[in-house]
Formats: structure tokens, C-alpha cells, sequence
């Protein structure tokens, strides 16, 4: 469709017609011009689709943009952002706010003076040192026997296991409340139980936590049967006894 | 006791449960050991263990949230908390590769890092807020919620590509500087063709120049029938 109105007006007339950048006499025409109102029409269509096309499409995502100040970057990476960040006012903005974000107060990454005082903690892994047996009244050697005697079940199986200077002894026994449930009793010996937790997990849940008494005695109630972590901790020592059958 | 087992003879739920005890000392002005966390990130990060990964979701999701919360973006971003936090944490595992993880040497570094991915997606959510404003588009609730509800990082990933693709062949379509400037200016910023100008006086003397490079680039570009097809798979 051609324009037939005088004087003729061309593309560049109407893109600028289309941002009100046109003198008067091209809006006069336009707004008296069906054929250059529906050919400002497609032109704005194309600009439109060309902007929803390219903006920002020459920006590097968000994410690349803020590895390029941590030096996460390869040298030819880091040189083509940095030329592009110096032409681009979105991704300079988006960089300062990045700064200020990561600068901002925060305890894990700027710690306090006090905050940054690291220790040691000494894990150790207890190894098993007798598989399970059917031993009814192993708890009943003295001097240890007073602290489980009250608590004691039957019992479904005993384990030992070794860890440093450590013996723990673990006896599994049938839960007398509740069928399919089970009690964990435990002993720790060589070392002074008072301060010291005894902590149980299940499929990387914490399960239950009590307790170690003086003796070294500890007991779990209704647990149900699976495999379970047992963790032994008096910090800055602890000791995990893995994949236990309960 | 001594000897200390190697923390890779850790389960994950023994490590789950050092860090979490870690975490709480630090915050309680204690004395700290990082390197439970730092190992926890280790199996998830760079041996892909889906059950560490789970762990430091747990561990550090209230830590992302306070990001998220504080974030200048988040409170004009019309989007719940959780969303950038599950956002941020999808982030961290699809852009911190086994090759990048060598590049982080301590707890620190790595929560920066889960900053950083905290910072990117709020930004990634005002960039396609910004794309509709500046596109004059109305931002109504569904069209939000429809680029909130775009899918993962994966498929975000491969709509910057074909942008950034598109953006390269019309980019070698440009013939020279001024119309590379133009179209730069115009569609890649949003400038308006008089603000070219007056940035860029020595490759246009008046703002009609301006126009008539662009009307030039824009007749070109419709004919192209490589744009066209790239056109036709992406809008």
C-alpha cells in the first residue's frame, strides 16, 4: 500500500512519527493517512519485535556477571564483560548493587572477632569389635551394673565397638510397650560420662538425643526398627558409630 | 581420645549433625570447626550426593531466606521468600560444577558463592520484570506469574542462549559502527534515538541520521530469512 497524500513521507518519517520526534506537518499527514497510520503500525510491530528480541540480549546472565568480580572467570571471559559492562548501564547498575549486597553486614561472611575463633573437633569413627550376639546381662559386670539394672530388657543382640580409648557396648531389646518397637541401652567406658550426649539419626534426620549419666549408661525408648547413627558427643570429642541395626 | 577419623569416613547424617552443632557454637560466640559443613558441600557439590545436598538445604535455609529478605531487589519482586531461596539453592548445584569446585577453598568462600546465586536470582526475577516494562507491556499478575512459574534453571538457561544467539547473528548482519551503535542503543538498552545522538555525536550529526540508520537495519533484518526461521522458533 503506497502513500498518495502530498507531500509524500517515507520510513524514517514515520519511525520517528512512532516516538514523537516528527515535526508538525509529518503528524498532520499521519493522522490524515490510512495507508501511513498501517504502515507506522507495521513499523512499530517490527521495533517491537526486535526489542523483545535484543533487550539486554547482549547482557551476560546474572549469575556470570557476578563471577566476574569474584575472578571466577577465564581471562577471555572476564576481558568481554568487562568491555561490555563499561557500555552497559543496566549491568553496571546491577554490579554496584551486587557489591553493596555482598558488602552488607553478615555474620558467616564477615564474622566479629569472636566468631572467627576456630577449633579442632576430634571425630572418630567407632569400629565393631564384636558382631551381634544374643548376650542377656552383659550390663551386669560390676561396677556397672547398678545403672542399667533398672532399665534393662530382654535382649535381642549386643554389640561392642572400639573408638581410641573408648568401649561403648550397645544392646538392642525388645520394647515391651509397643510391638515392632525396639530400646537401645548403651554403655560408654573409659571416660567420665557426666557432660557427654548421646545423639541418634535415621536417613539424615536427627531421630532423639539424651543424655550420658555419670556411669556412662545411656537409653533410647520406641524406636523403630531400621538403621540408625549413633553419635557419642562430649566436645570436643565424638564418636559415630555408623550403619546401626536397631 | 587422639586420633581424628578422616572426614571422609563421615557419613552424611554424622556430618549433617557436626555442621549443625558448628553452626549453632558459632552463632552462640563459640569456638567453631568449618570443616564438617565444608565437607557436607564437598559431597554434594562435587560428588553429587543428592542426601548432602538435602542436608545443606536444611543447614542453610534459613541463612538464604535472611539473604533473600534483605536482598534491595525483594521487596518490589512480588514473589514469596521460598521461591527465590529453592531458586537459589537450584542455582548453586547446576552452576557449581565439579571442575569450578576446586576454585573454593573454604566454608566461606562457599557461602559466598550461595550469595552470590542468592543475589542472581532475585536479579534474574527484576530482569524479566525490567524486560516487560521497558517493552511497554503491561506486567499484569498472570503474565508474572507466568515467568515466575518458567521453569527451572536448565530452561532458563537455554532462553538466554537463543537470545544471546540471536543477538550474535544480527550482530554480523551490522555493517558498520553506526549502525552496530544503533541497534546496540536502540533494542539491546532501549535508548531512545536522541539520547544516541548526544552519546554519540561524531557518528551522527542529527538525530534524522540516527533514524535513518535504523530504518535501514530494520528493512534489512525483516528480510533475512535466517532471522525470519530464528524469529519464528522463538517468539
Amino acid at each position: 500500500m503506497t502513500c498518495t497524500h502530498n507531500p509524500q513521507i517515507d520510513d524514517v518519517d514515520l519511525l520517528m512519527a512512532l516516538d514523537g520526534e516528527a515535526g508538525a506537518e509529518v503528524k498532520m499527514h499521519v493522522s490524515q493517512c490510512p495507508q501511513c497510520q498501517l504502515r507506522a503500525a507495521e513499523l512499530a510491530a517490527v521495533q517491537r519485535l526486535a526489542a523483545r528480541q535484543l533487550l539486554r540480549a547482549a547482557c551476560p546472565p546474572a549469575l556470570e556477571l557476578g563471577e566476574y568480580p569474584m575472578g571466577l572467570l577465564s581471562a577471555h571471559r572476564s576481558a568481554a564483560i568487562r568491555q561490555h559492562v563499561a557500555a552497559c548501564p543496566y549491568c553496571t547498575q546491577e554490579l554496584a548493587q551486587l557489591a553493596s549486597f555482598m558488602d552488607s553486614p553478615d555474620p558467616y561472611l564477615h564474622p566479629a572477632p569472636w566468631q572467627s575463633l576456630q577449633r579442632r573437633m576430634n571425630v572418630l569413627v567407632a569400629r565393631l569389635t564384636s558382631a551381634p550376639q544374643q548376650i542377656a546381662g552383659l550390663f551386669g559386670t560390676p561396677p556397672l551394673a547398678p545403672a542399667l539394672a533398672g532399665l534393662r530388657g530382654e535382649a535381642d543382640a549386643t554389640l561392642s565397638y572400639q573408638a581410641g580409648d573408648l568401649e561403648i557396648v550397645l544392646e538392642v531389646q525388645k520394647n515391651g510397650g509397643r510391638p515392632g518397637h525396639k530400646t537401645l541401652a548403651g554403655l560408654v567406658m573409659g571416660i567420665d560420662g557426666a557432660g557427654m550426649t548421646a545423639h541418634l539419626w535415621r536417613a539424615e534426620e536427627p531421630v532423639a538425643s539424651t543424655g550420658v549419666d555419670t556411669l556412662g549408661n545411656f537409653i533410647f525408648h520406641d524406636l523403630e526398627t531400621g538403621r540408625y547413627e549413633l553419635i557419642l558427643a562430649s566436645e570436643p570429642d565424638e564418636v559415630h558409630i555408623q550403619d546401626l541395626l536397631i | 581420645m587422639t586420633a581424628t577419623a578422616d572426614l571422609r569416613d563421615l557419613t552424611v547424617a554424622g556430618l549433617s549433625h557436626r555442621c549443625a552443632q558448628e553452626t549453632a557454637a558459632f552463632f552462640q560466640r563459640a569456638s567453631y570447626d568449618p570443616a564438617f559443613c565444608y565437607e557436607l558441600f564437598r559431597r554434594a557439590l562435587l560428588e553429587r550426593n543428592q542426601r548432602a545436598y538435602d542436608c545443606l538445604y536444611s543447614q542453610y535455609q534459613p541463612l538464604v531466606a535472611g539473604w533473600v529478605e534483605r536482598h534491595p531487589g525483594f521487596p518490589s519482586a512480588g514473589e514469596e521468600v521460598q521461591y527465590f531461596v529453592n531458586r537459589a539453592f537450584e542455582k548453586m548445584w547446576h552452576a557449581l560444577t565439579p571442575q569450578k569446585f576446586s576454585h573454593f577453598a573454604d566454608l566461606k568462600a562457599l557461602l559466598s558463592y550461595l550469595k552470590l546465586c542468592t543475589h542472581s536470582v532475585v536479579i534474574d526475577h527484576a530482569r524479566a520484570r525490567q524486560h516487560l516494562l521497558l517493552l511497554d507491556e503491561e506486567p499484569s499478575d498472570a503474565v508474572l506469574l507466568d515467568y515466575a512459574a518458567r521453569g527451572d534453571v536448565a530452561e532458563e538457561t537455554i532462553e538466554q542462549a537463543q537470545q544471546q544467539e540471536f543477538w550474535r547473528l544480527v550482530n554480523q548482519r551490522l555493517v558498520d559502527e553506526k549502525e552496530q551503535t544503533v541497534v546496540f542503543g536502540s533494542f539491546v538498552l532501549a535508548m531512545k534515538p536522541a539520547e544516541l545522538q548526544v552519546r554519540y555525536p561524531h557518528l551522527f550529526s542529527d538525530v534524522r541520521e540516527v533514524y535513518r540508520t535504523k530504518q535501514n537495519v530494520l528493512d534489512r533484518l525483516r528480510r533475512d530469512p535466517e532471522l525470519r526461521t530464528l524469529r519464528a522458533d522463538t517468539v
